[in-house]
């Protein structure tokens, strides 16, 4: 082993333009900025193999970013591996969009493929902010490259209460029910309903509870300053959700919390698996209201305040588990640590469209393909409306695409980046994973502690990543774990796991 | 509304005689004490009703100790409702027996064959006198907090600490059907989910449920507004320090150590939430863990002493953040309505393959002999754990008789309101699901669950789900459990009926 290099840096990456907002069923566009959107990189060398952790405050990480950043990164510093990039989205429903305007039904050969746009409402190009966004990326990589110090690291786990259970059980399937909206593809609900009521005579549980462990990294300079940690935390970013403004969620609220003791250290946020969790409670939200009341003063429990409030609160408990853990890890800070970072392409089992499935979908896809567009004179109105209708579109589409593909392949590979640093681990994937698959790897894994980083962004051209859920959470339904959903089947989401160990073993077995 | 009047009293249980401790598959006999063991007493009257809150620091409220204190306290002060007394077992398993001889695995029954020789060598006090002066304590600290009721105000709130952790571990495969698997022990009759089980297993699949950590409070304040004491509500047995021979509280003495550090010394009256499913230490990431107690505690302690402090930290943390604001909305006036309703849920029915396994179990542990080997120790964990295993068949087969006549079995209930809020109550180790049911439906601010309250004759045991039930295990088979799934429902909906008729109460 030799000394560890760590270098950081970080970008402000957010956009004053009316840039599209990409995480819900229909487009958004900004009006602003609530806070800022920070994408932030880690490197740690140990002079043989390294490690490049990339932040992103956005939903996803799609449409070639991967790619161009690497690319970028590659010509601005030809020694750099860049296949060593590991990049992760933090899930904000309220980043700027790097998706291209294709993607996003802005442009398209096909009018079917693009909403009818209004000359009093402009809307700026995802296009145009990805190669700015890979530029600054690539730069920001380049610097943490440049920087590289010799430093130490530091680790250990905690425990903060921030996602809870999303998934909502019920004893009857709930699809059955007089009032079930069966056109709905985001509703596709049994037994299981995601965000659904739980004040309900036939509420039956969570399905799956919560983690509300964090794992955290911290990094020191040579004279055992704290320089900057990794942040990670099985809960999305998304309490802001429904905002049309720009703002990295409960991050912006942690990155102050943090900083306010410890001064503008670099913080790194991942999420582990949590395709099953959210940072909001189901049940217990009269008591919700009075504690934000009480404590924050706060008039009002419209959504957004209370959402507002649920990042300071999360904020609070993330900053409180950062000072424990770093009271104790700091004994602990270690100037070696062996570096062995595996990239690899796993092939995953598909979700197999069945024949209801296509049935399903061509049915909707002919009722999507009668809804007109509107035109009303109301530009954004008729945006989220139009946007709905083709995403909706979309998805039949999608579901009959994959029909025809798994006929000749019958797996879908993924990226995948399984790396030690010293005694622990981090383990990546590129879904919204569900919690159990993160606690069988945990639980097998050889090494002290295994952060598992969702949302990775992928190389290559886009294809469908999703949800990826369990056995008994596809048993239930449920947005997030329906054919719309998902792309990878509980099958192969265990053949994730089974590689993941595999890779983990043999990491830990060399010396 | 009226003035609340608000009474508090506690008192040291604590015994230093080699009394049986309860809580394993055989008996303990305590070495000594640890730290001490209290019950708790908090009186909250609105001038036409009242509560009567006592917890006491034991595995659960057994063999007619309910029925004592009760006659006691109506002996001493005949103006008490003593029927409003609530009270509740925090689970630990390091208390001081109260059980009977019985109770505490000296017979499995009155045949001479099912009696547990005792070594003259080896002293054992006697849990009956034990439970006899423990009733007197309770009851004379129930009747000063009663006597002691003043003007006073409440406040509360909930917050959130990790304390608990699911101890169901499930597998994709039915593990009873594994090679070396044991079949003849009553307490690890498997499916694909093991109490405890090792999640480094290439067959580990999921946690059944989780785990809840919310913490529910409540402060009381005396007439100048000072702080005097709290309940304090978490869904989690305390049950680190499990396989002491030392009488201890488990972590609610670090908890009430920890809390009075920086507020004195107030009352803490200590409820275990639903929490059958659930218990205080990880079942994976232990590597990590030790690491963590490691560099914080320093070496010396060991990881359940370590795991108390910890989860000491967390309550102590969450009781300061939820006082922080709680404390800005003190109630001197409140409504209490308190229900106690004895009801009756359909019982676990014992099947013609649960009995026969039992009349097997029984035949076969019948067989084998007591043990005498000149350590008397080691004599008695063998043989108390042999009779262990034969009441358990006993009990089947007694249930089996008993269900002939009644497909029910009764269970007190508490069902209460204080202005905003609720207490539930229910004499099980009651799975966590059935509380965010009641949780989710009740039309109060915060509803506290409170499990393993006490009732005449004996507290209940664990009341698993349905998923539970389907995966069995220890808590989930004939063996631990005497109502039904359907039973816990029912449990669930008269609690939320009654919860809503007092909510609509002015």
């Amino acid at each position: 082993m030799s000394t560890l290099k760590i270098g950081w840096a970080s970008r402000n990456v957010s956009t004053d333009k009316p840039i599209p907002i990409n995480g819900q069923a229909h487009l958004r566009v900004s009006e602003g900025i609530i806070d800022p959107l920070t994408s932030t990189a880690l490197i740690l060398d140990d002079g043989e193999d390294c490690a490049i952790f990339v932040s992103l405050d956005m939903v996803s990480i799609r449409c070639g970013l991967v790619d161009e950043v690497r690319a970028k990164t590659k010509a601005l510093r030809p020694e750099i591996p860049v296949e060593k990039i590991l990049m992760n989205a933090t899930h904000a429903h309220t980043g700027a969009s790097h998706y291209t305007d294709k993607a996003n039904l802005l442009v398209g050969n096909d009018p079917a493929d693009r909403v009818p746009l209004s000359d009093k409402y402009p809307i700026a190009s995802g296009d145009e902010h990805r190669a700015w966004l890979s530029t600054q990326m690539a730069e920001m990589i380049a610097e943490a490259w440049d920087r590289r110090a010799p430093g130490g690291i530091a680790y250990g786990y905690g425990y903060a209460v921030v996602g809870h259970s999303r998934r909502v059980c019920y004893f009857d399937d709930v699809s059955k029910r007089s009032d079930a909206d069966k056109t709905n593809t985001y509703a596709v609900n049994g037994h299981s309903v995601m965000y659904g009521n739980t004040n309900d005579d036939n509420f039956s549980h969570y399905e799956a509870g919560a983690d509300h462990f964090i794992n955290l990294l911290y990094t020191f300079d040579q004279a055992g300053n704290l320089t900057g940690a990794v942040v990670n935390v099985p809960c999305p970013s998304q309490n802001s959700e429904h905002e049309w403004k720009l703002t990295a969620d409960y991050w912006c609220d942690t990155r102050a919390a943090i900083r306010k003791t410890h001064g503008n250290i670099f913080i790194l946020p991942q999420c582990a698996a949590a395709g099953d969790l959210s940072p909001r409670i189901l049940h217990y939200k009269q008591a919700q209201d009075r504690r934000f009341r009480l404590k924050y003063g706060a008039e009002g429990n419209d959504r957004s305040t209370t959402e507002f409030n649920a990042r300071k609160d999360i904020a609070e408990r993330i900053a409180v588990a950062f000072d424990e853990v770093l009271s104790w890890a700091k004994k602990d800070i270690r100037t070696e640590a062996r570096i062995s970072h595996n990239v690899s392409t796993v092939e995953l089992s598909r979700y197999m469209i069945t024949e209801e499935d296509k049935a399903a979908a061509e049915e909707g896809l002919a009722i999507s393909l009668r809804q007109d567009y509107a035109t009303t004179d109301d530009p954004k109105a008729d945006l989220i409306y139009n946007t709905r209708l083709v995403s909706n579109r979309n998805r039949f589409q999608s579901v009959l695409r994959r029909y025809e593909e798994q006929k000749t392949q019958k797996k879908l590979p993924m990226e995948m980046h399984v790396i030690r640093v010293g005694d622990i681990a981090f383990a990546s994937n590129r879904y919204e994973l569900f919690m159990d698959y993160a606690h069988r790897i945990q639980a097998r894994s050889p090494f002290e502690q295994t952060f598992i980083v969702q949302l990775c962004g992928q190389p290559g051209p886009d294809t469908m990543g999703g949800y990826l859920p369990t056995q008994r959470a596809f048993e239930g339904r449920g947005y997030s774990a329906i054919v719309y959903s998902m792309s990878v089947s509980p099958e192969g989401g265990q053949e994730l796991v089974e590689e993941t160990v595999k890779q983990l073993k043999q990491l830990r077995a060399d010396n | 509304m009226s003035q609340i009047r608000l009474g508090w009293a506690s008192r040291d249980v604590t015994t230093d005689k080699p009394i049986p401790i309860n809580g394993q598959a055989y008996i303990r006999i305590s070495e000594g004490i640890m730290d001490p063991i209290t019950s708790t007493a908090l009186v909250v009257d609105d001038g036409n009703d009242c509560v009567i809150f006592v917890s006491l620091d034991a595995g659960g409220i057994r063999y007619g100790l309910m029925d004592e204190i009760r006659e006691k306290v109506r002996s001493l002060h005949p103006e008490i409702p003593a029927e409003k007394i609530l009270m509740n077992a925090t689970h630990s398993h390091t208390g001081a027996s109260h059980n009977t001889l019985e109770g505490n695995l000296f017979r499995a029954s009155d045949a001479p064959e099912d009696r547990v020789p005792l070594s003259d060598s080896y002293e054992i006090a006697s849990s009956d006198e034990y439970r006899d002066w423990l009733s007197s304590t309770i009851a004379e600290m129930i009747a000063e907090a009663w006597d002691g009721r003043a003007p006073g105000g409440i406040a509360y709130g909930y917050g959130y600490a990790v304390v608990a952790h699911s101890r169901r571990v499930c597998y994709f495969d039915d593990v009873s059907l594994r090679g070396g698997v044991d079949k003849t022990n009553t307490f690890a009759v498997n499916g694909h989910s093991v109490m405890y089980g090792n999640t480094n297993d290439d067959n580990f699949s999921h946690y059944e449920a989780g785990a809840d950590h919310f913490i529910n409070l409540l402060f009381t304040f005396d007439g100048e507004n000072r702080l005097t004491g709290a309940i304090v509500n978490v869904p989690c047995p305390s049950q680190n320090s499990e396989h002491e021979w030392r009488i201890s509280a488990d972590y609610w003495h670090d908890v009430r150590e920890a809390i009075r550090k920086k507020y004195g010394n107030i009352f803490i009256l200590t409820q275990c939430a639903a929490a059958g499913d659930l218990s205080p230490r990880i079942l994976h990431y232990k590597q990590a863990q030790e690491r963590r107690f490691r560099l914080k505690y320093g070496e010396g302690d060991g990881t359940e002493r370590n795991a108390r402090k910890d989860i000491a930290e967390r309550i102590a943390v969450a009781f300061d953040e939820v006082y922080s604001w709680a404390k800005k909305d003190i109630r001197t006036e409140a409504k209490v309505s308190h229900r106690v309703t004895i009801m009756q849920i359909h019982r676990y029915m014992i099947t013609e393959e649960d009995r026969k396994a039992a009349l097997e179990g029984l035949a076969t542990a019948r067989a084998k002999p007591f043990v005498s080997t000149g350590d008397p120790k080691a004599d008695l964990i063998h043989n108390t754990k042999l009779v262990s295993n034969r009441r358990r068949f006993l009990n089947v087969l007694q249930r089996y008789e008993d269900q002939k006549k009644t497909d029910r079995i009764p269970t007190e209930i508490h069902v209460l309101r204080i202005g905003d809020i609720a207490f539930a109550s229910n004499i099980f180790e009651l799975y966590m699901d059935y509380q965010h049911r009641i949780q989710a439906r009740s039309p109060f601010e915060q509803t506290f669950v409170v499990q393993l309250a006490g009732q005449s004759g004996n507290n209940g045991t664990y009341l698993p789900t349905e998923r539970g039930y389907e995966g069995r295990g220890y808590s989930a088979i004939v063996y631990s459990m005497t109502a039904s799934p359907e039973g816990g429902q029912e449990l669930v909906e008269e609690t939320v009926r009654q919860l809503r008729e007092l909510h609509e109460e002015n």
